[in-house]
């Protein structure tokens, strides 16, 4: 088989006392070596257990089912501790909340290098080493001093270039970013998309990118599925769903977004006309 | 740093003067003439000269607060006066006498909380809702239910009268330590793997803990994480258990007949033995004020997020 990983039919419940509760349901979907697939869908909608579900990294409690094969293993029937062994290694996730995603008690540069340390069995200095070479590969000033820092001291940006940089160090064949520019501004937000394209145009690694921003989505990906209500309504090639949504639910979701955004792009430029008319009238007077 | 040690010493000044008059006044409330108790305890039968020559003697002839002030000078130097009970032994000698049995044990204690609480609430929070984790919170349930005298009661007569394995009382050894030591840590052992574990389980809800697993850490190491984040969250009631138990052996020491000032303190109680009964509580008052102090100052130390307001 060639494609790197294959979903198929995947549900996940939570055990509650008066039954299971199914959260996400038939879940299909099939990603290509290189490729990037973009998840859309309202908040509440299973989009973040879908891909915690195929990490492996729900808690007790839930219980996951249907088919998860990547590169030839079936995941959702592996060990915990080979399945954990992945995660960062094969599989990485990028956060949507920077600033809470690392331990507060700890400095930057102990947390990077624990991670190098168990996936490339070095030792504490080497491991140090690579923290320094990955943050200065994200193009930061003075990666030897942030290492130094806790994650308090640091800005939501930078803590989200640290995580992608610790990321692409470790060179995973997918890496899921999950509305990693949700919790930043929008300079910020550019910067980080700026690193997404990169990490896309580099084709060693595959991409699964969940954001309700749809400008940001048709940059990247080349096949899109829509959630809603824990359910998949719709899958297919990305110019395909963004431009003919064949389900209800896509169409709304897709047209409510795109019309906050030419009401945006109007809005903005209603601005700019003003501007340059009191300009004018400023040049003039 | 420096400044916010300062700031919070001098907050502490007023405290330990409140603590120090209070100590003073509440023993004066006691509705006896100490000076007729004074000469009662050294069976001399008071008459009207005597109680007044006493009086001049013990220097309560003197307004209030110029008593007051005097003791509190006094007690600066480590000068709580002489007993009642024994004119030739003072206060201070007593309590140093005794303090050594009342910190060992509480020293001992405080081994117990720490060594058992904090594995008892990883494993509880590890293995969340299996039997063990059930297990060991109805032990919880229990040993905070239990009222720690009725538990003294409980293993003296199980251990020292029918197994016969140790010493009902005194202190002959560290065997005798056992039951006096148990019976002070559970409250605590149980306060301290119900807050552990509960801040363990929120700990573990943290985004930071999910990124830590999706980078690929053992569980081990996450576990590190979660630890390290719930004990600074716990150090203060941690920290807090210290004075307590030292306070806390008042019951413990009588019960196990135990050479401590807690029993000191109660013999002094029942002699009507003021300067003892002054002593003792402006010493735990101060204890309490120090440590309260300690603990904030070393949690804000070993805290990066706090260390900046320093
Ligand atoms: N730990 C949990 N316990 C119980 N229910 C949960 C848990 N995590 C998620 N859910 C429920 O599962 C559903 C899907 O959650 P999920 O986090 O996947 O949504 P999402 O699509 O990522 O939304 P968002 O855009 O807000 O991130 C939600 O209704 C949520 O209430
Ligand atoms: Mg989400």
């Amino acid at each position: 088989m060639s494609a790197l990983l294959t979903v198929r039919g995947l549900d996940v419940a939570l055990k509650t006392k008066k039954g299971a509760r199914t959260l996400v349901s038939g879940v299909d979907f099939t990603l290509e070596p290189g490729g990037a697939m973009g998840i859309l869908g309202e908040s509440g909608s299973g989009k973040s257990l879908t891909c915690r579900a195929v990490m492996g990294l729900l808690g007790e409690g839930f219980t996951v089912s249907g088919r998860a094969e990547f590169q030839d293993r079936e995941l959702l029937s592996l060990p915990p501790k080979a399945m954990r062994a992945l995660c960062g290694r094969e599989i990485a996730m990028i956060m949507q909340h920077p600033l809470t995603s690392f331990d507060p008690l700890c400095v930057i540069g102990d947390q990077m290098a624990e991670t190098f340390r168990f996936h490339l069995e070095t030792s504490r200095e080497a491991a140090w080493e690579i923290a320094r070479d990955a943050l200065a590969a994200m193009r930061i000033a003075d990666p030897g001093h942030i290492l130094t820092l806790y994650p308090h001291q640091l800005s939501g940006g930078m803590l989200q270039r640290v995580m992608i940089g610790l990321t692409l160090t470790l060179r995973p064949a997918l890496v899921i970013a999950d509305e990693p520019t949700t919790a930043l501004d929008s300079v910020t937000q550019f910067e980080i998309m700026k690193e997404l394209v990169r990490i896309r145009e580099s084709g060693r690694t595959s991409l699964i990118f969940i954001s309700h921003d749809l400008g940001a989505m048709r940059m990247l990906v080349d096949t899109a599925l829509v959630m809603h209500q824990g359910r998949q309504v719709e899958y297919g090639p990305a110019q395909a769903v963004f431009n003919r949504p064949q389900s209800d639910h896509a169409r709304y979701l897709i047209e409510t977004r795109n019309a906050l955004t030419s009401r945006f792009l109007a809005y903005a430029g209603r601005r700019a006309g003003l501007d340059r008319e009191r300009g004018c009238c400023r040049a003039a007077g | 740093m420096r400044r916010y040690v300062l700031s919070r010493l001098l907050a502490a000044v007023p405290l330990l003067l409140g603590v120090s008059f209070l100590a003073f006044v509440l023993v004066t409330l006691i509705p006896a003439d100490p000076a007729e108790v004074a000469l009662r305890v050294n069976e001399i039968i008071p008459s009207p000269e005597l109680i007044e020559l006493q009086r001049k003697e013990l220097g309560l002839d003197q307004p209030f607060w110029e008593r007051y002030v005097r003791w509190l000078g006094n007690s600066l130097r480590l000068d709580f006066g002489h007993s009642y009970t024994n004119h030739h032994r003072t206060v201070a000698g007593e309590l140093g006498r005794c303090l050594p049995a009342t910190l060992s044990l509480a020293g001992v204690s405080l081994l117990f909380v720490v060594g058992a609480s904090i594995p008892l609430a990883v494993a509880s929070a590890m293995t969340r809702d299996s039997l063990f984790d059930r297990l060991v919170r109805t032990l919880v349930f229990f040993g905070t239910a239990m009222p720690n005298y009725w538990v003294a009661f409980l293993a003296i007569w199980l251990f020292a009268v029918h197994f016969d394995l140790l010493p009902t009382g005194g202190d002959e050894g560290w065997r005798s330590y056992l039951l006096p030591a148990f019976t002070l840590s559970m409250t605590y052992i149980s306060t301290y793997v119900r807050l552990i574990r509960n801040t363990m389980l929120a700990v573990m809800q943290e985004p930071f803990v999910l990124y830590a697993r999706a980078r690929g850490l053992p569980e081990a190491a996450v576990v590190r994480h979660v630890l390290k984040n719930s004990l600074q969250s716990s150090l203060t009631a941690l920290g807090m258990s210290v004075p307590q138990l030292i306070a806390g052996s008042f019951v413990v020491e009588n019960i196990f007949a135990w050479p401590g000032v807690g029993r000191l303190c109660v013999s002094a109680i029942f002699n009507r033995d003021y300067p003892v009964i002054q002593a003792y509580v402006l010493m735990m008052g101060v204890l309490f004020i120090v440590c309260n102090l300690l603990v904030d100052i070393i949690s804000a130390m070993i805290d990066p997020r706090r260390q900046a307001e320093l």
